[in-house]
C-alpha cells in the first residue's frame, strides 16, 4: 500500500468517525442539515458515477426516489411491516425497477435512454397519482416519522451515503472497474475486447436504483409524508445533476461538496425574501463559470499545480 | 509572633471596605431571594412564517412581505406585545422564509425555524402545496402551528393533531354554491365537467358528478386532465359539440388561462364559466388578455366587499386592499386573505402573554376573534347549514376534525369598470351578512 493511499484511508476514517459521533455533540440544526445532505449525497453519487464513468445519463432518478417512498409507505404504514424490513424492501423494489429499465431501455443510446427514463418516471407519477389505495393525488402521511428521533434518521442517511460511496469506490477499484472505464470511454471498443457492456451497465444501473430508492425511503421518514409530486417530481433529478455538476461529475468527493453546497444554499437563501431562486441560479452560473469541472475539479487542479511548483522550487 | 500578626493584619480602612462589600452582598442576596429576577427577556418575539415568495406559488405569496412589514410597524410602534414572564412589551418579528411552494424545502425550513431559531409559533399564511410538510414538522416537535387558508386535503393528511390549528373553507359548500349560482341565469342545464388531476381536482370532479344531477343539471364528464397540459382542444371541441352551456373546468394556474384562451379561439362561449385559477385574482384575469375575463365566475374566499373589520387596526377589508395598492402599486386579490393569519397570530400571542408553548396552545384553542374574514373560533362546531351541505355532498366530512374553523366563501363574477377588473359578489349562500353586489350576467357573446 503506497503512502498516498494510506493517507486517504486515514483521512476517510477520521471523517467517518467524526461524523459518527457528531450527533452526540452537535445541535439539532447541524444534524438536520447533514441528514438532508446525506440523503442527497447517496443518490447524487450514483448519478455522478453513471454519468461520469459510464456516460449513462438517467433523467428519471425521481422514479427510484418515489418508489422508495411509496414502498416504505405501503409496507410500514399500511401493512405495518417493521421499519428495517420496509427500508430494505424499498431498496429491493428500486433494484427490481432498475432491472426492468435496464432490460427494456439500456440498449438505447444517449438521448433516447435519458428520454425513456423520464417517461418511466412520468408513468409511475401518473399511476400513483390515481391509485386511491395510497391516497391518490392527496398522498398519505408516514406516521413512523413522528416517532423516530432526528439522530436515528441521521444515522440511516449516514449509513446509506457510506454504502453509496464504498460501492462506487469498490466498483472503481476492483476488476470490474477496468471494464466500467472501458465501457465509459467507448463501449463498442470495449465490446470488441470482450467486455459485456450491457451487463456492466445493467449492474451499475441496478445498484443506482437500489441506493436511490433507499434514499427515497429515508427521505419519506424524514418528511413524514408521501405524495406523488414529492416522490416523482423532476426536481429530484435536477438536484442530483446540480450537486454532481457543482461538485464535479465522476468523482467521489465532488458530490460530497455539491450536496453540502446545495442543502446549505437552499436553507440560507430561503431567508432572502422573493429572491431565493434568482440567487441560487446566479450563484450556480458563477460557480460553473469559475469552475467548469466543478468545485472539486478546480480545487484538485490548483492543488496539483501548487505541488508541482513546490517540487520545482525545492 | 504577636508583632508579626499585627503587621500582617488589615488596616482600619481595609476593614471598613470589606465590611461594606459584605453588607452590600448580603443585601443583594436577600433582595434576590425576596424579588427574584425573571428570565432574560428576548430582544424580539420571533414567529416563523414559511411562505411561497418565489416559484410556482409566488403569486399567492405576493402581498406577504407588505403585510409583515405593515403589521410589524403597527404592533412595534406601541412597543410590541406585553409578555407577563418578562414584565414588559417586546417587539414582534415575523421570520419570513421563502419555501418556493416546495414540499421538501418547507419541511427543511420549518425544522430550521423550530430547532435553530426556536420560534414558539409557526404561521403558514398561504400556500396549499407546502402546508402538510410544515404542519407535520410542527406536530413532531410539539410547536404550535397555524395553517391559515388551508385546504381540506391537508387536514386529512396531517390527521388528528395536538399542535396544528386550521382555518379552512369547505369545497362542498363552494361546489354547491357555484352550481346554485349557475341557476341564476337561464341555461340548458348541461355542464361540461373537466378538472385537473390533483388532490383538489379529483375531489371537485367527484363532488360535481355526485350532486349536480340532483340539482337538475346534466353532467357531461370529460374526466381529469394531467397537470401541465397545453392543448385542450379535444375537450373544448367536445364541449362545443355537446352544447354544454355551463363550463365547469377546475384548471390549475397557467393551464386555466390556456384553456380559456383556447375556448375563445375555438369559438366556444358557454353562458356560465368557472375555469379555476385564472379567474382567482385581478392580475390573472387581466393576464387572460382583452376582455376574455368578462363574466367568468370564481370562488370568492376573500373580497374587498366583505363587511368585516381587521382586528389589529379596525380597518375594513377594502381599506386594506386600497392601502396595499397605494403603497405597492399592485392590485391585491384573494391572496390578501393571508393577512388574517397574522391577525390570529398577534391575537394568540397577546392573549397568551407568554412564549411558553403550553400557554400559546391554550390561547390558540380559546381563540374567538372577529377578523377581516369573519369570526375565528377553533372550538365552534359546524352549523346546521354546513352539516346539511356535507350530508348532501360529502357525508364522510360530517365528523368535524379538531382545531378547524370554516371561513366564509362566496361566488364572485368578473366585470370591467373604467378599464380595471373588478370582482363582484353574485351569490353568498349561507353567509347572509355579506352583501350581494351584482346580478349575475351570462358571458358576453354567448347568447
Amino acid at each position: 500500500m503506497n503512502v498516498n493511499r494510506l493517507r486517504l484511508y486515514l483521512a476517510s476514517l477520521v471523517a467517518l468517525l467524526v461524523l459518527m459521533i457528531l450527533p452526540l455533540y452537535s445541535g439539532p440544526y447541524m444534524m438536520m442539515i447533514l441528514t438532508s445532505s446525506f440523503i442527497y449525497l447517496a443518490a447524487a453519487e450514483m448519478w455522478s458515477f453513471l454519468a461520469g464513468h459510464l456516460s449513462v445519463i438517467s433523467l428519471g432518478q425521481q422514479a427510484f426516489i418515489g418508489l422508495g417512498m411509496y414502498t416504505i409507505l405501503i409496507l410500514n404504514e399500511i401493512y405495518k411491516w417493521p421499519l428495517w424490513a420496509s427500508i430494505i424492501f424499498s431498496g429491493l423494489v428500486g433494484a427490481a425497477s432498475a432491472g426492468f429499465i435496464s432490460l427494456s431501455f439500456l440498449r438505447l443510446r444517449g438521448f433516447f435512454f435519458a428520454l425513456s427514463t423520464i417517461l418511466f418516471a412520468e408513468i409511475l407519477f401518473h399511476f400513483f397519482r390515481n391509485w386511491a389505495f395510497v391516497g391518490g393525488a392527496t398522498g398519505l402521511r408516514l406516521s413512523i416519522g413522528y416517532k423516530i428521533p432526528l439522530q436515528a434518521t441521521y444515522y440511516m442517511a449516514y449509513i446509506t451515503s457510506i454504502i453509496s460511496i464504498l460501492t462506487i469506490y469498490y466498483l472503481h477499484n476492483s476488476k470490474i472497474g477496468f471494464a466500467i472505464r472501458a465501457t465509459g470511454c467507448d463501449d463498442e471498443a470495449a465490446a470488441e475486447i470482450g467486455v459485456n457492456t450491457f451487463i456492466i451497465k445493467a449492474i451499475c444501473f441496478i445498484i443506482n436504483g437500489t441506493i436511490t430508492a433507499l434514499s427515497g425511503a429515508i427521505f419519506a421518514i424524514q418528511t413524514m409524508f408521501v405524495h406523488p409530486q414529492a416522490g416523482f417530481g423532476f426536481e429530484w433529478t435536477l438536484a442530483f445533476v446540480f450537486i454532481s455538476v457543482i461538485g464535479g461529475v465522476g468523482t467521489i468527493i465532488g458530490p460530497i461538496i455539491g450536496s453540502i453546497i446545495y442543502v446549505t444554499l437552499r436553507s440560507v437563501f430561503a431567508g432572502f425574501v422573493g429572491l431565493s431562486m434568482l440567487l441560487q441560479g446566479i450563484l450556480c452560473i458563477i460557480i460553473l463559470s469559475i469552475a467548469p469541472t466543478g468545485v472539486w475539479g478546480l480545487f484538485s487542479s490548483r492543488m496539483e499545480k501548487f505541488w508541482r511548483r513546490l517540487k520545482r522550487f525545492s | 509572633m504577636g508583632d508579626f500578626m499585627l503587621r500582617k493584619a488589615i488596616t482600619k480602612l481595609q476593614a471598613v471596605i470589606i465590611a461594606v462589600i459584605v453588607i452590600v452582598a448580603a443585601i443583594a442576596v436577600v433582595l434576590a431571594y425576596l424579588y427574584p429576577l425573571g428570565p432574560l427577556a428576548p430582544d424580539v418575539i420571533l414567529i416563523g412564517v414559511p411562505a411561497p415568495l418565489t416559484g410556482p406559488g409566488a403569486q399567492m405569496g405576493e402581498p406577504i412581505p407588505w403585510i409583515v412589514s405593515y403589521i410589524e410597524n403597527v404592533i412595534n410602534k406601541e412597543g410590541g406585545i406585553f409578555l407577563e414572564e418578562y414584565g414588559r412589551k417586546i417587539p414582534v418579528k415575523f421570520l419570513l422564509k421563502d419555501n418556493q411552494a416546495d414540499f421538501d424545502l418547507t419541511a427543511t425550513i420549518t425544522e430550521e425555524l423550530i430547532i435553530k431559531d426556536k420560534v414558539p409559533l409557526i404561521l403558514v399564511p398561504i400556500g396549499a402545496l407546502a402546508m402538510p410538510a410544515a404542519g407535520m414538522k410542527a406536530e413532531k416537535y410539539g410547536v404550535p402551528c397555524i395553517l391559515h387558508f388551508c385546504p381540506a386535503s391537508t387536514i386529512e393528511i396531517i390527521g388528528p393533531s395536538q399542535h396544528v390549528y386550521y382555518t379552512t373553507w369547505s369545497w362542498s359548500e363552494v361546489v354547491q354554491n357555484i352550481l346554485k349560482a349557475c341557476k341564476l341565469i337561464e341555461t340548458n342545464g348541461k355542464i361540461g365537467l373537466l378538472a385537473v388531476n390533483n388532490a383538489e381536482g379529483q375531489r371537485i370532479h367527484r363532488m360535481v358528478k355526485n350532486i349536480a344531477p340532483g340539482m337538475g343539471f346534466e353532467v357531461i364528464d370529460y374526466g381529469l386532465y394531467s397537470p401541465g397540459l397545453i392543448d385542450f382542444s379535444p375537450y373544448i371541441e367536445r364541449m362545443k359539440t355537446d352544447k354544454a352551456e355551463i363550463c365547469f373546468a377546475y384548471c390549475w394556474f397557467e393551464e386555466s388561462a390556456i384553456f380559456w384562451r383556447q375556448c375563445h379561439e375555438m369559438g366556444y362561449k358557454p353562458k356560465v364559466a368557472y375555469i379555476g385559477m385564472a379567474a382567482a385574482e385581478p392580475s390573472t384575469v387581466a393576464a387572460l388578455g382583452g376582455d376574455l375575463g368578462l363574466g367568468l365566475i370564481a370562488l370568492g374566499l376573500f373580497s374587498p366587499a366583505f363587511p368585516f373589520k381587521d382586528s389589529i387596526t379596525g380597518k375594513l377589508v377594502k381599506e386594506l386592499y386600497d392601502m396595499y395598492t397605494k403603497e405597492t402599486g399592485r392590485t391585491a386579490g384573494v391572496n390578501m386573505a393571508s393577512y388574517v393569519g397574522f391577525e390570529i397570530t398577534v391575537d394568540v400571542i397577546r392573549r397568551a402573554g407568554s412564549l411558553s408553548k403550553e400557554k400559546i396552545l391554550r390561547a390558540l384553542s380559546e381563540t374567538n376573534l372577529n377578523t377581516a374574514w369573519g369570526n375565528i373560533n377553533f372550538k365552534k362546531l359546524y352549523d346546521e347549514a354546513l352539516m346539511k351541505i356535507y350530508a348532501t355532498v360529502e357525508p364522510e366530512l360530517l365528523i368535524q376534525p379538531d382545531h378547524t374553523c370554516v371561513l366564509p366563501s362566496v361566488i364572485i363574477q368578473w366585470f370591467k369598470e373604467d378599464g380595471r377588473w373588478v370582482d363582484k359578489i353574485i351569490y353568498v349562500g349561507r353567509w347572509t351578512e355579506i352583501p350581494v353586489q351584482a346580478k349575475m350576467i351570462p358571458i358576453p357573446g354567448s347568447e
